[in-house]
């Protein structure tokens, strides 16, 4: 069928480049016009490994990531409760105000908050670098959040409040339960965008603090292909052991809310 | 004892949603919130339950009652889907923290009452719309409420189900003694529970009496055309007396209006043929379980009658006499 | 607004106004000359100038147009395309569905890398091309990765966002697709009419929305054109990090002029979209509230 060959096709162009980068993390020499290497070996991993800046790189990316997720959610979970019933403000101001973040360059932002940090000593320190990348994270969240506010309703809520249930323990038996997959959404896309961030940590980190981004783009720029998929590599496992670390904490309920 | 709300008024930014609202609620009494959508009935309820700020106005919880005692249930009921009915009914018990034996028992005899037994493991996706409905009473009249507030409780059961509902939220109102602010649009479900209405049309109670009084004797033109089944005849009236198509006949003008008015009268009003009254023709019949319902022409205009004692013809003229004096509102 | 509503959006609102707005104060202020770290104290246009008026800086800023008109309009349409393959092929195929979504989450750096690997002159097609013998020499395989065409940026944000438009509309799709193409098909609008008349509008806001976020990414994005751009032909984002990261902080006024100019034209293009997407059919549709 025409539809399942161009998924099909879809598929493998999306394929064939992550084989490659795999390939090159186990590939001790691969000359052209060579299609598969003509040595493997685990060499490169070993090699990076080696490299001094590795584990705190791998340690420092997570250790961010984590706390990124936390304050952003902490943060877009209260908003995203009033926003999503609010009468106040029009629904595009609210799309607009949120989306900001999506639409200012990076660049622009980082540079010039930097002189801000600067004046807080904010710069070179781990909440310097986890509020920037909140400031990017943000929209993310809270687009998923408030969908999720928005779907499970208040009915759940008023009735939990109005049976006597205090603020917290409606979050607790409640809000929590059934936003549970739209938070687990929300944190790992959290993370994910967190990790990948250059910019912010460049700039307010003052390359006092390594991350992973910030090793492998001058290995990806100079062309040191075996060393930066090597990091890819590990990047991607961080990125998949914290997304699944998420969904544990957060939790998830086995009966679905009305549809 | 009961509640007396005292002149609630709510606004979002410019837009007016009640507008002076003053209503009282004995304790046993249902008191229907009688209206179209969107007028502000549930907002009362939201008010009344504190779940919504009051902007201006007074809640006046006297005696037994009290807002901790008084629990709102939403339409659809909003049963919590990742809970069993165990926990759901006993989730008020839990955030109060009493006791998980006294809860047990508490729960297993709400089963009981409301014949769930053996549903106490179920999930609510896996109910019945009349069981969710039940799990809702439930899950609210196991806190003893003084108050039941409850929005459109009925409005997703099919009607012979809604009827089994109505009988039994009569009998726990007996066996627990809440009483009850309802919201409904639907006619006959008001008039069937309510002791007392009150119909809410644009944010302002237009008028408030028992069934019956609302039913025979509507103030304004708007409640009787919410109330629905009534014709409305265009005439003039002086004092008590009402003229249409060169007739005069004795009405109710409670608000003493003069000059151009409607008379109110309901489709199914009582009435019998005589050698005086109004006087109309018989347009056509037509036969329905409930009786015959006759269209009658009364100069240019028509009037649908379900419920007229004796044998009519197409053509005939007769005389229509009610039973009592029928009510004039103003255009 | 309730106290407590104001103190749960306060993080939130704390957050997003104290970096957007020291961000535009810093940026005017430097931009336009007041600097007193380099001793700069006098209030000037010069900056500006020195950005609109010089030839280099206008080429990069055209550049950076163009490769973010091409990838985000190329992005669109394939994304909708595979979003309509995706409505009917992902119920039947939902592991393939699922593992074209992938690129989404991969980082951009990481999807720079790849293309290196893939597209470059020493690259797997090239092998693949010396291999079945169309290519006899490295040099004959035509340059990809930092070319002026700057194919290969292109190709890393097509990589990364022809899926994230597909999901993203393919929600839409899914709402109306039996609904309303029903109806209208029933009421007997031919294929064009139903794709112009009920398709369209609905999807509309979405791809406005999308192509917001996808040009102003593109246009300012800074890690891949860094990877993949040609030495000869900056983009807008690599060119203003170059300037801030030099140790000579006298060209920073300028760099932030450069800053301002960006961000401005971001603001430009979300408001023109907007302002064109509200008047076309279904955009009065926009942002409809729900009750």
């Amino acid at each position: 069928m025409k539809r399942t060959s161009t998924l099909l096709l879809a598929c493998f162009l999306v394929a064939l480049p992550l084989v490659v980068l795999l390939l090159w993390t186990v590939a001790t020499q691969w000359l052209y016009p060579a299609l598969i290497p003509q040595q493997f070996g685990g060499k490169v991993l070993g090699q990076m490994l080696q490299e001094p800046n590795f584990w705190p790189a791998v340690l420092n990316s997570f250790v961010i990531a984590l706390a990124t997720t936390v304050v952003t959610l902490l943060i877009a979970m209260p908003a995203c409760k009033v926003l999503a019933s609010q009468h106040f403000i029009s629904q595009q101001l609210l799309t607009f105000m949120i989306y900001l973040p999506f639409i200012l360059p990076a660049i622009a932002i980082v540079t010039s908050t930097q002189i801000l940090f600067i004046q807080w000593h904010l710069t070179g320190t781990f909440t310097g670098i986890i509020l920037s990348h909140t400031y990017f994270t943000l929209p993310y969240a809270m687009q998923i959040i408030l969908e999720s506010y928005r779907k499970m309703g208040q009915g759940y809520a008023l009735t939990a409040k109005s049976l006597g249930a205090k603020p917290w323990q409606i979050l607790k038996t409640i809000t929590w339960p059934l936003m549970a997959p739209g938070i687990a959404t929300a944190a790992g896309l959290t993370f994910i965008v967190s990790l990948s961030q250059y910019l912010p940590t460049f700039f307010i980190g003052g390359g006092k603090i390594m991350t992973l981004p910030l090793i492998l783009l001058p290995y990806a720029n100079n062309g040191r292909f075996n060393l930066a998929s090597a990091y890819s590599l590990v990047f991607l496992l961080v990125t998949m052991i914290g997304v699944l670390l998420l969904k544990q904490l957060i939790g998830g309920r086995h009966h679905g809310a009305r549809n | 004892m009961g509640l007396e709300i005292k002149d609630v008024s709510l606004h979002y930014g410019r837009k007016q949603i009640l507008k002076h609202i003053n209503l009282e609620v004995a304790a046993g009494e249902i008191l229907t919130l009688f209206g179209p959508s969107g007028v502000g009935k549930t907002t009362i309820l939201k008010l009344i339950a504190g779940m919504q700020p009051l902007q201006t106005g007074q809640l006046d919880f006297q005696g037994d009652f009290s807002q901790k005692r008084t629990i709102l249930v939403l339409q659809d009921f909003w049963l919590f889907p990742h809970m069993t009915v165990f926990e759901n009914i006993a989730f008020g018990l839990k955030a109060r923290h009493v006791k998980a034996a006294q809860i047990s028992q508490a729960v297993d005899a709400m089963l009981t009452t409301l014949e769930l037994q053996g549903l106490a493991t179920h999930f609510p996706d896996q109910l019945s719309g009349g069981q969710q409905q039940r799990v809702a009473l439930a899950r609210a009249i196991i806190l003893k409420p003084t108050l039941l507030l409850l929005d459109e409780p009925f409005a997703s059961l099919d009607s012979s189900l809604r009827q089994k509902m109505h009988q039994l939220l009569l009998k726990l109102r007996q066996q627990y003694h809440f009483g009850v602010i309802l919201v409904t649009h639907d006619r006959d479900e008001a008039f069937e529970l309510s002791d007392r209405l009150a119909v809410l049309i644009d944010g302002e109670i237009q008028q408030v009496g028992t069934p019956q009084a609302i039913y025979e004797r509507p103030q304004t033109r708007q409640v009787a055309a919410f109330i629905g089944g009534m014709n409305f005849l265009t005439g003039v009236v002086a004092g008590q007396q009402f003229q249409v198509a060169a007739q005069e006949i004795t009405v109710a003008n409670p608000n003493q209006l003069t000059g151009p008015v409607q008379l109110v009268i309901p489709y199914e009003a009582a009435a019998t043929l005589g050698d005086t009254g109004l006087t109309a023709v018989v347009e056509w019949l037509q036969w329905q379980p409930g009786g015959v319902l006759a269209q009658l022409r009364l100069g240019q205009q028509t009037l649908v009658l379900t419920n007229i004692q004796g044998a009519l013809q197409p053509g005939d003229v007769v005389h229509l006499q009610f039973g009592r004096d029928l009510q004039v509102v103003a255009n | 607004m309730t106290k407590k509503s104001l103190l749960f959006l306060g993080p939130f609102i704390l957050l997003n106004s104290a970096v957007i707005l020291a961000a535009l104060f810093k940026t005017i202020q430097v931009s336009l000359g007041y600097y007193p770290v380099i001793g700069l104290r006098h209030y000037t246009l010069a900056y500006f100038k020195t950005v609109l008026g010089d030839a280099a800086f206008q080429r990069t800023i055209g550049y950076s147009l163009y490769l973010a008109l091409v990838a985000t309009i190329l992005a669109l349409v394939l994304g909708l395309g595979m979003a309509f393959i995706l409505l009917k092929a992902s119920a039947k195929h939902p592991l393939l569905a699922n593992f074209f979504k992938i690129p989404i989450a991969l980082p951009h750096i990481i999807v720079a890398l790849m293309m290196l690997q893939v597209l470059s002159q020493s690259g797997l097609i090239s092998r693949l091309l010396y291999q079945v013998g169309v290519l006899q020499q490295i040099d004959q395989f035509p340059l990809l990765i930092h070319d002026k065409g700057g194919i290969g940026i292109i190709c890393v944000f097509l990589y990364k966002e022809i899926p994230y438009v597909a999901v993203s509309t393919l929600a839409i799709l899914k709402q109306l697709q039996l609904g309303y193409v029903q109806v209208a098909a029933n009421l007997g609008a031919s294929p064009r009419q139903i794709f112009g008349r009920v398709i369209l509008p609905m999807v509309q806001p979405i791809l406005a929305t999308l192509f917001i976020i996808l040009f102003c990414f593109t246009f300012t994005s800074f890690e891949v054109p860094f990877i993949l751009g040609s030495p000869a032909q900056e983009t807008i984002a690599v060119t203003a990090y170059n300037l801030l990261t030099q140790a000579d902080l006298t060209v920073r006024p300028t760099a932030f002029a450069l800053n301002f100019i960006m961000s401005l034209i971001c603001l430009a293009v979300t408001l023109l979209v907007l302002g064109i997407s509200a008047r076309l059919p279904g955009g009065g549709r926009r942002h409809r509230e729900k009750n």
